[in-house]
């Protein structure tokens, strides 16, 4: 039974590499989806009437749509719309995975803004504090904790997603995955290896946001 | 002249120049509601000015339209020589001078008590940090709270809360406090610590703007009282003439309303 695993203690060279382009994968999609999603909720929250309207139509459009299509079309699409000749998978799939959680991010933080009550604003505003400051100083700090739960949430949907951008050939672990059981024909050994790995990778970065969380929780008490 | 040039002209030769002018004001909401029909009122330097008025009469509005959180339709409101604005750089530099306590204190979450009392220095006045430590200390001793410096407003009881805020409020140096509805939100036991603050505040020639229902306060503590309804100044007086015989009917409807309503927290007289 064990010698099954054989298999993949021979071939952790290219496991390893795979999971190294997991690993820029998700910085930087989530590091995207994090500026788009401030600026957007930001612009939903201070940047008036149609500002708001009108991400709020982007990102209702962008969550209608399912994140592989926009994957997919991210590499064979966009390329085609920019005149580019060579596109990078893995750029495909930085923006794809960025878009896609970026919307869901704008809407935690318009949300997290939203529940930081006008008086707060009004307090600060009555100190002498420029709007500006009081949003840096009092609005942003308090909304940015009450943000936490709903961002490690997505953080960690945004590492489980990553595994779609084997579609487009970004050479991440499924990817790797994939090729070797092509190559071996032995899919049990392979997928059950990748599935322990996701897990305890995930339940490790889980805890360690809900940790950081905890810490600061009180603080952004309303 | 009018009568009321002749009452004020009289208040200016016992308190001296105004400090807080409010001409004529009119503000109606976005909603339609109109909370201010051409209020007047001035408060001297060192007065203690009490506002009180069944809820709705306008109060709160008055207050927030005083340091320019309010705009205001039509009318002016004036602090010492400066007309109040509601944006802009003039705006932020009369709200460094008017301290403001709200009803549901507003401290910051986020900072402990001290981090609250130096956030205006520090923030606005760009104090250096030992200087900014220096006073968030002295006034969270003032207000007898200097053994909870490092609380979180989460750890603190409203009446403690509150008395953060004051000191928030006064570590801005402030030339007048505006205290909108400060113990509405408190525990009757803990009502009593925040006004004795208040009252000695008054003790040391604050110029004070006070929405109140503590009639006892008012009584006690007011230079001068304004009834308001239904966004008018309904009458003033002192709070020996409005207190023992109010001219209006509806006024003396509103003392009977409110003076039967139960309130065990009161302020020692003077």
């Amino acid at each position: 039974m064990l010698d099954a695993f054989e298999i993949v203690r021979r071939n952790l060279g290219l496991l390893g590499h795979a999971f190294l382009i997991t690993v820029e994968l998700n910085v930087a999609s989530i590091a995207l989806a994090l500026s788009l999603g401030a600026l957007m909720g930001i612009g939903r929250v201070y940047g008036g009437h149609w500002a708001n309207r009108a991400l709020g139509l982007v990102i209702d459009v962008v969550r209608s749509i399912p994140i592989l299509v926009i994957m997919v079309w991210a590499f064979f699409g966009l390329p085609l719309l920019l005149g580019l000749k060579v596109f990078p998978a893995f750029i495909a799939g930085v923006l794809a995975l960025g878009l896609h959680s970026g919307v869901y991010i704008a809407e935690i933080v318009r949300g997290g803004l939203a529940s930081v009550r006008a008086g707060q604003m009004h307090a600060a505003l009555a100190l002498g504090m420029s709007w500006w400051q009081a949003v840096r100083r009092i609005v942003l700090p308090q909304a940015a904790i009450r943000m936490m739960p709903p961002l490690n949430t997505r953080i960690v949907r945004n590492i489980k997603d990553s595994v779609l951008a084997s579609t487009i050939a970004v050479q991440e672990l499924f990817w790797a995955a994939n090729l070797l059981e092509g190559e071996t024909a032995k899919p049990f050994p392979i997928y059950t290896t990748l599935m322990v790995f996701y897990f305890i990778v995930i339940v490790l970065i889980a805890r360690v946001l809900d940790r950081t969380y905890m810490k600061v929780a009180a603080r952004g008490a309303a | 002249m009018t009568t009321d040039d002749q009452r004020d002209h009289r208040r200016y030769a016992h308190n001296g120049p105004a400090l807080i002018r409010v001409e004529e004001v009119f503000r109606r909401y976005p909603t339609g509601v109109e909370a201010l029909r051409g209020v007047s009122l001035i408060a001297h330097e060192g007065e203690v000015v009490c506002i009180i008025g069944p809820s709705g009469s306008g109060k709160s509005t008055l207050l927030r339209c005083v340091n320019g959180l309010e705009p205001i339709d039509r009318g002016r409101i004036l602090f010492g020589d400066r007309e109040v604005r509601g944006k802009g750089r003039e705006a932020r530099a009369i709200r460094q001078q008017i301290g403001m306590v709200f009803q549901s204190f507003e401290l910051f979450p986020h900072m402990t008590a001290l981090g609250n009392v130096g956030e205006g220095p520090r923030t606005v006045l760009r104090m250096a940090h030992a200087a900014v430590e220096a006073r968030a200390r002295a006034l969270l001793d003032k207000v007898g709270l200097a053994d909870k410096a490092d609380a979180l407003p989460l750890q603190l009881s409203g009446g403690q809360q509150q008395r953060v805020a004051i000191a928030r409020a006064l570590a801005m140096e402030p030339r007048a406090m505006l205290f909108d509805e400060a113990t509405s939100a408190l525990d009757p036991e803990t009502v009593g610590e925040v006004l004795n603050v208040m009252q000695q505040l008054a003790r040391e020639g604050m110029t004070m703007l006070v929405v109140t229902h503590e009639m006892g306060f008012a009584r006690s503590v007011a230079d001068w009282v304004v009834v308001m309804e239904n966004g008018q100044v309904l009458e003033e007086g002192t709070p020996a003439r409005i207190f023992g015989g109010p001219r209006l009917a509806r006024t003396r409807e509103f003392l009977q309303r409110v003076e039967h309503a139960p309130h065990d927290a009161t302020v020692k007289p003077e």
